[in-house]
């Protein structure tokens, strides 16, 4: 089963048969809207010619407004085994085995060489009617190989009696054809493709070939295909037939006495009309032969719902899986790649701007270099300036101490700054009474922190005291 | 086809992993490397707005430093020791002094440090003339230190002091 994705949808359907090739693709949006892109048919002498087929192929497809998108392959009824079975299962796998076991031995063709779907139509007591549907897998490989060469590759290969069913649907808006069983007619050169909807749902189908071309042929082969459903019994009986096709033959008021002889009801589904494409097919319907009908390949991509039948094998889809992880694999690869090669591009160019800045400023340091060192030299000079006026102020200070703290007889006679902040003191003073009561007073001013008495001689001559002291300032 | 497309799988497996190993080293060294380049130009960045500031107050500084400097601000190296004496002179003249034996001496700097002036001078006159001439001194040199100053015996009120002065020597070139 298969479902469409609800975004905007690009479809493309294709159908290659003895007759030649025809192509068809439209877009979906998401609200079910559908639009033709292109519709093309053309016939291919050589039909059984691969080369040939493959080759009108991929010209048709090279033509297409825009890439394939979606693909779905056609089938012909007449290519395919259909059987009816019931079956004692409800189970949808069960019942694929079950099919595959009961038509063994009863095919053309080993069920090796066979693409089988099995469509359940309904039950039946406790048991499940299915529609069996088996086609020839080279057959089916044929139409995979010759897309694939032409560059389109399928996602399912579809019953193009379901399809015709769903585009008579689709032509039929009201829902008219929903609920009774009615019988799809797509008439052809020399052949018809029949098929029973019930619900809506393909349930009956039937190929058959070689018709002629009156009334009387047609009409014998509705009530041979009528008859050969109600006698499967898979459903009630048919209330009215819908026809598309070939019918520019028939001579007027065919389908009236088609009624007539059915004894039901015969619409004529003409895409000119009633079709969801009326000004397309307008423009589109000049241009090509009448005697090509697009009602299947016009069926897919119309059809709202799943189509029930889908030959296309598991192997196939597989492998389709599996390049669609290599390739997304590729492109997540390339664009790791990209954005790594962005990211290193742009860190590089940003080191590199970072290592230019770097180097800028520091050709600008050394350039400003020797105006700074002048600046800071004036600096120094005004800080060591300041400094040496403080300390000379303090000097005179102290030496206004020492001179103004002297006893009378006392005689100053050398001051001196030994160190940072010591000053020696040498005076002479009469007797050592003065002199302590010089280093009294000199204690008592708060300016000294310590006064120390460092040598006293008397001198021999004129008896006076020669006396060293130091002073040390308070900081 | 299974074993052939197991051996690519594992092929793709591990060049898958040998890229990420290798962008994980890069990045690493990468990110190191980054972290330096931008740490090294926060730093220059930071000296040079340093210097910058240092540069716009240039002005500022040159003025200050010629107001700190006074007299001294237009003299040269070479003629600082002139210029001292001569303020000296100037001084002792103004207060009444007698300023004589004059002796002058200078040393060297190292690396930024100015070198030093040393005066030597012998003043004679008025003890408080003498204490005005001391205090004036700043103003003719700026940065000045006293190193000593010895009194010797004088008569009739006047005093005689032996001065040692010290000086830097600016280079302002």
């Amino acid at each position: 089963m298969r479902s469409f994705s609800q975004a905007t949808q690009r479809i493309t359907a294709v159908s290659v048969r003895s007759g030649g090739v025809k192509l068809l693709q439209a877009r979906r949006d998401s609200k079910g809207s559908v639009t033709l892109l292109g519709m093309k048919a053309r016939q291919v002498h050589e039909a059984s010619d691969e080369e040939s087929l493959t080759r009108v192929l991929r010209e048709m497809v090279e033509s297409l407004p825009e890439p394939p998108g979606e693909t779905v392959g056609l089938f012909s009824s007449d290519a395919v085994v259909t059987r009816y079975l019931s079956l004692p299962s409800q189970d949808p796998d069960e019942l694929q085995a079950m099919a595959l076991y009961q038509m063994e031995g009863s095919l053309p063709y080993s069920i090796e060489q066979c693409v089988v779907s099995v469509k359940p139509l309904g039950p039946m007591g406790e048991a499940t009617r299915v529609l069996v549907v088996v086609a020839h897998r080279p057959d089916i490989e044929r139409l995979i190989r010759i897309c694939q060469r032409a560059n389109l590759r399928l996602t399912s290969v579809a019953s193009a009696t379901e399809a015709v069913g769903r585009w008579h649907q689709a032509c039929w808006p009201e829902g008219a054809l929903d609920a009774a069983a009615w019988l799809a007619v797509e008439v052809s050169e020399d052949e018809i493709d029949l098929g029973v909807f019930l619900n809506g749902s393909l349930s009956y189908m039937r190929h058959v070939s070689h018709v002629g071309g009156d009334l009387q042929d047609l009409a014998a082969c509705l009530e041979e295909t009528i008859q050969a459903y109600e006698k499967e019994r898979v459903g009630p009986k048919i209330a009215r037939v819908t026809i598309s096709g070939r019918l520019d033959r028939m001579a007027p008021g065919a389908l009236e006495r088609l009624e007539v002889l059915l004894g039901l009801a015969v619409h004529r589904v003409d895409p000119l009309e009633r079709s969801p494409f009326k000004d397309a097919l307008a423009v589109t319907a000049k241009e090509i032969a009448p005697e090509i009908s697009f009602s299947d390949l016009l069926g897919v991509v119309c059809v709202p719902r799943l189509l029930g039948l889908d030959l296309l094998p598991l192997e196939t889809r597989v492998e389709q899986a599996r390049q669609s992880v290599f390739r997304q694999g590729r492109w997540l690869l390339a664009l790791l790649a990209l954005t790594m090669t962005v990211l290193a591009v742009w860190v590089g160019l940003r080191m590199a701007c970072v290592f230019l800045a770097t180097r800028q400023a520091h050709a600008e340091v050394l350039t400003l270099q020797a105006q700074l060192t002048r600046v800071q030299r004036k600096a120094e000079t005004i800080q060591a300036i300041g400094t040496a006026r403080d300390l000379y102020a303090r000097q005179i200070r102290w030496i206004g101490s020492a001179v103004q703290h002297l006893p009378p007889g006392v005689t100053l006679q050398f001051l001196g700054m030994e160190g940072e902040g010591v000053v020696v003191l040498r005076a002479v003073a009469p007797d050592l009474t003065m002199i302590t009561a010089y280093s009294a007073a000199l204690r008592g001013d708060l300016l000294w922190a310590t006064v120390a008495l460092r040598a006293a001689r008397v001198q021999t001559e004129q008896g006076k005291v020669e006396f060293e002291m130091a002073l040390s300032p308070k900081q | 086809m299974s074993e052939r497309v197991s051996s690519r799988m594992v092929l793709i497996a591990v060049v898958w992993l040998l890229t990420v190993m290798g962008l994980v080293w890069l990045g690493q060294g990468g990110v190191g490397l980054w972290n330096r380049q931008t740490e090294e130009l926060m730093a220059v960045r930071e000296r040079l707005s340093r210097v910058h500031g240092w540069l716009a107050v240039e002005q500022e500084v040159a003025a200050r430093e010629a107001e700190a400097m006074g007299p001294l601000a237009r003299v040269g190296r070479s003629e600082l020791m002139w210029a001292s004496l001569e303020g000296l002179q100037a001084l002792a003249g103004a207060q009444g002094l007698f300023l004589n034996d004059l002796r002058p001496s200078e040393t060297a700097g190292g690396g930024r440090r100015p070198g030093t002036i040393r005066l030597d001078a012998r003043l004679e006159g008025p003890l408080a003339g003498i204490g005005k001439f001391l205090q004036q001194i700043p103003d003719k040199m700026p940065g000045v230190r006293l190193e000593s100053l010895q009194f010797l015996p004088q008569e009739k009120g006047q005093v005689q002091a032996l001065l040692r002065l010290s000086l830097p020597a600016w280079d302002r070139s």
